[in-house]
């Protein structure tokens, strides 16, 4: 049964970061997710050390706080300060995680909260945080439930506004001109991109979040003509990943989040030889 | 020399813009015909884009207005088509030709009515006008320069605007498919609608162009193409390379003189 949570739960993390990738590849801002993952470091400490909880939907919230704080401060840098974006990213994402790691050494060393956890995530102790009701009936992990609710809010987005998405991605000042907001739409991604890391910190880490985001979705853009078969591709190969990973770990006894970026960067490896071989693409 | 047309399609009042607290135009007033082909030329640096994306609200101008048929843009933003320039997007982008054409019918798509026959044949019939119709299955990561500017100018066709503003369309084009894209603008005005190029060939203007514009950083002329092209305004356009204006740019950013008249009558308030 805890094999069965953790796999579903690793799926779930996998599809959540694999939809909301595909836009941030297609937008070349993969980076401001890995400063996102990293700038929710203060956010969750804080709220630990306010709610004495690692589990606790307190630190879920501050830890979305920080990464929406990284994301304003990155766009301020950038548009403001006219500094490029990626020093932006550089400059705002290392002094928030900084702040991070000094609040875990100064103030939770008889706690829980440890960085490794922060960093590396702990899946296999996703299973032990089980949400029970009165009477006893016990519904699984809290984390299938926060991750099953951001897939909805990441899908029913991707599918309502996929037309926005499509053609703000390929162009921006053309979409502005029909009056669509960029600024407006750009924010959403990263919110939801923020969102998105803060639900999967737990089970993989903040480092290797980004090998979610990235991998799958960098697979299926070698080898796909549109961006609605990126969307169901790197969704593939980011279950298959996930399953494959947990399996290999298994077997040989490593760390389970580790062996899922593993599988996914032999992933990549196979369709950049596919694209290069072949070069129909679907 | 700048000639007022009495029934304007556009209209700017007064408008500077500047990048950066560095002006780049000065006091654009103009006011430009309806149904005609219109240049708008000058050197590099001249703010050609740059009046282009004013126009369509891609900049904040920091004075003056700008009407469109007498309306704001927000009013009338269906029958306003942009086309920007080539490089500005990433040709890598998965996507197919009619994939890129068909987003020139999003507009009246909305976000969920899946494309109609009408778009379809639209799309299809900007196509073969441009001659590309025979690459519509084609990744666009696979195209010429050529055929990327193709794409771009079928996307403004499909959208059925009756005002066009194109910055650079002829950029990477050969001469045979420039003489074909002129015929079809021809065409177009013959329809009541109005075209709008920054244009670099200074040479092939009095060709094209009805009506013609020379920038630099400020309005030197505009007018019917065959009353403004003269040596006299030429020299002033493309004369001395850094110009009165661009001092007194630098000077205002390096003196830091405000140029926001609107934030300085806010604070006023």
């Amino acid at each position: 049964m805890e094999g069965f949570w953790i796999i579903l739960v690793a799926i779930l993390v996998s599809l959540n970061n694999s939809l909301i990738g595909s836009f941030l590849v297609l937008r070349k801002s993969t980076m401001m997710a890995d400063a996102i993952s990293h700038a929710v470091l203060p956010g969750i400490v804080i709220s630990y050390l306010l709610t004495k909880s690692v589990s606790s939907i307190y630190v879920i919230m501050g830890a979305t706080a920080s990464g929406i704080l990284a994301i304003f401060l990155i766009g301020f840098f950038n548009k403001t300060a006219k500094l490029q974006i990626d020093a932006s990213i550089g400059i705002v994402f290392t002094f928030l995680f900084a702040i991070g790691v000094i609040l875990i050494s100064l103030y939770t060393q008889k706690a829980d909260l440890d960085q490794e956890c922060v960093l590396y995530g702990e899946i296999v102790y996703i299973p032990l945080n089980l949400i029970i009701t009165k009477n006893g009936l016990i519904l699984g992990p809290k984390s299938f439930y926060i991750l099953l609710f951001i897939l909805i809010l990441n899908l029913s987005f991707i599918i309502i506004y996929y037309r926005y998405l499509h053609i703000t991605s390929f162009d921006e000042s053309f979409a502005s001109t029909t009056g669509i907001n960029i600024a407006l739409w750009n924010y959403l991604i990263l919110i939801l991109t923020a969102l998105t890391t803060v639900a999967s910190f737990e089970s993989v880490g903040t480092i290797l979040v980004l090998s979610f985001i990235s991998i799958p979705t960098a697979s299926a853009y070698l080898i796909c003509k549109g961006l609605k078969s990126i969307l169901l591709l790197s969704s593939l190969l980011g279950i298959t990943s996930a399953v494959l990973g947990y399996h290999v770990a298994n077997f040989l006894n490593l760390p389970i989040p580790g062996c899922m970026s593993m599988i996914a960067g032999g992933v990549f490896i196979i369709c950049f030889i596919i694209s290069k071989v072949n070069l129909n693409k679907f | 020399m700048i000639k007022l047309s009495s029934d304007p399609s556009i209209e700017i009042h007064d408008m500077t813009v500047s990048y950066n607290r560095k002006p780049v135009l000065w006091g654009v007033d103009i006011s430009l015909p309806k149904n005609q082909i219109i240049s708008i030329v000058g050197p590099n640096g001249a703010g050609k884009s740059t009046l282009l994306k004013s126009i369509m609200g891609l900049i904040e101008i920091d004075s003056g207005y700008i009407k469109i048929f007498d309306k704001s843009l927000n009013e009338i933003r269906h029958k306003v088509s942009y086309v920007p320039q080539r490089e500005s997007v990433d040709w890598d982008f998965p996507a197919s030709v009619y994939d890129i054409v068909m987003m020139g019918r999003y507009q009246y798509m909305g976000l969920f009515r899946r494309a109609s026959k009408k778009d379809k044949e639209i799309v299809l019939d900007s196509m073969e006008k441009l001659s590309i119709a025979s690459l519509k299955n084609r990744q666009i990561s696979q195209l010429s320069g050529g055929q990327q500017q193709r794409v771009f100018l079928a996307r403004a066709l499909a959208q059925q605007a009756d005002i066009y503003f194109m910055d650079e369309p002829f950029s990477a084009i050969d001469i045979s498919t420039e003489n074909a894209i002129i015929e079809l603008f021809k065409e177009m005005v013959k329809l009541n609608k109005t075209i709008i190029v920054v244009h670099h060939d200074i040479y092939s203007v009095k060709n094209y162009f009805d009506w013609t514009v020379m920038l630099n950083m400020r309005i030197i002329a505009s007018g019917p193409t065959n009353q403004v092209l003269n040596a006299e305004n030429f020299k002033e356009t493309y004369g001395s390379h850094l110009n009165i204006l661009t001092e007194v740019s630098n000077i205002v950013k390096k003196e830091r003189i405000p140029i926001r008249e609107k934030k300085l009558y806010k604070k006023k308030k």
